[in-house]
């Protein structure tokens, strides 16, 4: 009976938890973006341990790519083709160099376009689920980065802060379903909210009368509290005009690669 | 608290792990749910109100990791642990087999507690589908990681326990 009744109490008490953790949910929903000191402790103690996996990783796979797979061929073929190779390899490290530098440069152009602050960052981390759309950057609040600031890429918009740490920070992609940016269809001006998701975009409050068509760049209107105006979202890949109704139904892809990201800017308002 | 000293660094080591190897070289392949299989081998084999502290522990770990508002997977884990804790009583948990079960029913309910609760509170709802579409991949990632994983959480189970599995939740 003792025993019957201790089980109760610690069934009790786990309900208890659990109804404190929806409440805690419940509260975290409807409050502005902030990060609490479990996560910012969580985000320090673990961003150097990403930073080094990320950065050996990509140095491996350079490695290999660069050097061991040439290596390898080098010692399967005869002497006629080491001048060859020799070449070859060369061609491919100048071809990489060429390739950084153009995506260094157009960074750089953008980032002189921008009128704020723009904070260089690299991407170390996915999403540890599949179903949400964030990545975590490795500059935070010791770089002057805090919630709420809009990312981009050299293509376009990326996303926003939700969560710094000193030296890491979490990104909302503009793909993940609780994301939504003030927008304009380039062409005709339309005003419309592009929210995400999951994989694309969908483009909600688009007025049934106003023009938009397959392959109209899809930009940023700069209403929104959050991104500067003129950045590309992307393209409308789907229109459709109903009948009767408010609003059209419109799709658009992402003007930026998300599974090929590795370097991001933060824009830093001049007013913060 | 040694249950929380052992499987709180397993699960940001592997958390770690599936965010930055996992995503840089399978891309395609939907990462393991490494927290909430922890979170099940704790229901079949921890004393309910430590495990259930450590479920709800890991569960606010993912939600650094993983989502956007705080809270959110620390309810859905412990409610999972509640669910396997009180079937675990009926179960045989040391059975090889037991814990790869657990993990279809529990991605399953995993799935099914997240739309629920995406649908009853957020505004996330486009996303329910693709949470239910990608279920039957993630049991099959789920059901290989844990056979992967089952050598050490029992291993860590027994440092835990500091006595045999078996008579582990007897005595506590």
């Amino acid at each position: 009976m003792r025993d019957f009744i201790d089980l109760q109490k610690r069934l009790f008490v786990l309900l208890v938890l659990f109804i404190c953790a929806l409440l805690l949910y419940s509260y975290n929903l409807r409050s502005k973006p902030s990060t609490n000191l479990f996560e910012r402790s969580v985000l320090v103690l673990t961003e150097p341990l990403s930073q080094g996996v990320t950065t050996t990783t990509r140095g491996v796979i350079t490695l290999w790519q660069d050097y061991l797979n040439l290596v390898r061929v080098k010692q399967e073929n005869d002497s006629l083709f080491r001048e060859l190779q020799r070449l070859e390899r060369i061609h491919i490290r100048n071809h990489e160099l060429t390739a950084e530098n153009l995506r260094l440069k157009q960074l750089l152009e953008f980032r002189e376009q921008v009128e704020e602050q723009a904070i260089p960052a690299q991407v170390i981390s996915a999403d540890a689920m599949n179903w949400f759309q964030t990545i975590t950057i490795n500059k935070g609040t010791s770089s002057g980065i805090s919630e709420n600031m809009p990312v981009v890429a050299a293509s376009g918009v990326v996303g926003r802060t939700i969560k710094c740490a000193a030296n890491s920070s979490r990104v909302l992609l503009i793909t993940d379903a609780s994301s939504a940016v003030a927008a304009l269809i380039q062409s005709s001006r339309t005003r419309t909210v592009a929210r995400g998701t999951g994989y694309d975009i969908s483009c909600e409050f688009a007025a049934r009368l106003d023009e938009a068509s397959i392959g109209d760049y899809l930009i940023t209107s700069g209403t929104g509290g959050v991104f500067p105006k003129g950045i590309p979202i992307g393209t409308l890949t789907k229109v459709y005009t109903p009948e009767y109704g408010l609003f059209q139904t419109i799709k658009a892809k992402p003007a930026v690669d998300f599974s090929r990201l590795e370097e991001v800017l933060v824009i830093v308002k001049k007013e913060q | 608290m040694k249950l929380f000293l052992l499987f709180f660094p397993l699960s940001t080591v592997l958390l770690v792990a599936q965010t930055t190897l996992w995503t840089m070289f399978l891309p395609q392949i939907p990462c393991p749910n490494t927290t909430l299989l922890i979170t099940l081998y704790l229901g079949f084999h921890a004393p309910l109100l430590a495990g259930g502290l450590c479920a709800l522990a890991l569960g606010f770990l993912l939600d650094v990791f993983s989502g956007v508002t705080f809270g959110f997977h620390g309810m859905i884990l412990l409610g999972i642990f509640i669910l396997t804790a009180g079937f675990s009583r009926q179960l045989n948990g040391d059975n090889t087999l037991t814990l790869p079960f657990a993990t279809i029913i529990g991605t399953g309910a995993f799935a099914l507690m997240s739309v629920t609760i995406l649908l009853l509170f957020s505004d996330r709802d486009q996303v329910w589908l693709e949470i239910i579409s990608s279920i039957p991949l993630q049991i099959g990632v789920n059901l290989v990681t844990v056979l992967a994983l089952s050598p050490l959480l029992s291993c860590l189970g027994r440092i835990g326990a500091k006595q045999p599995l078996n008579s582990f939740r007897k005595h506590s």
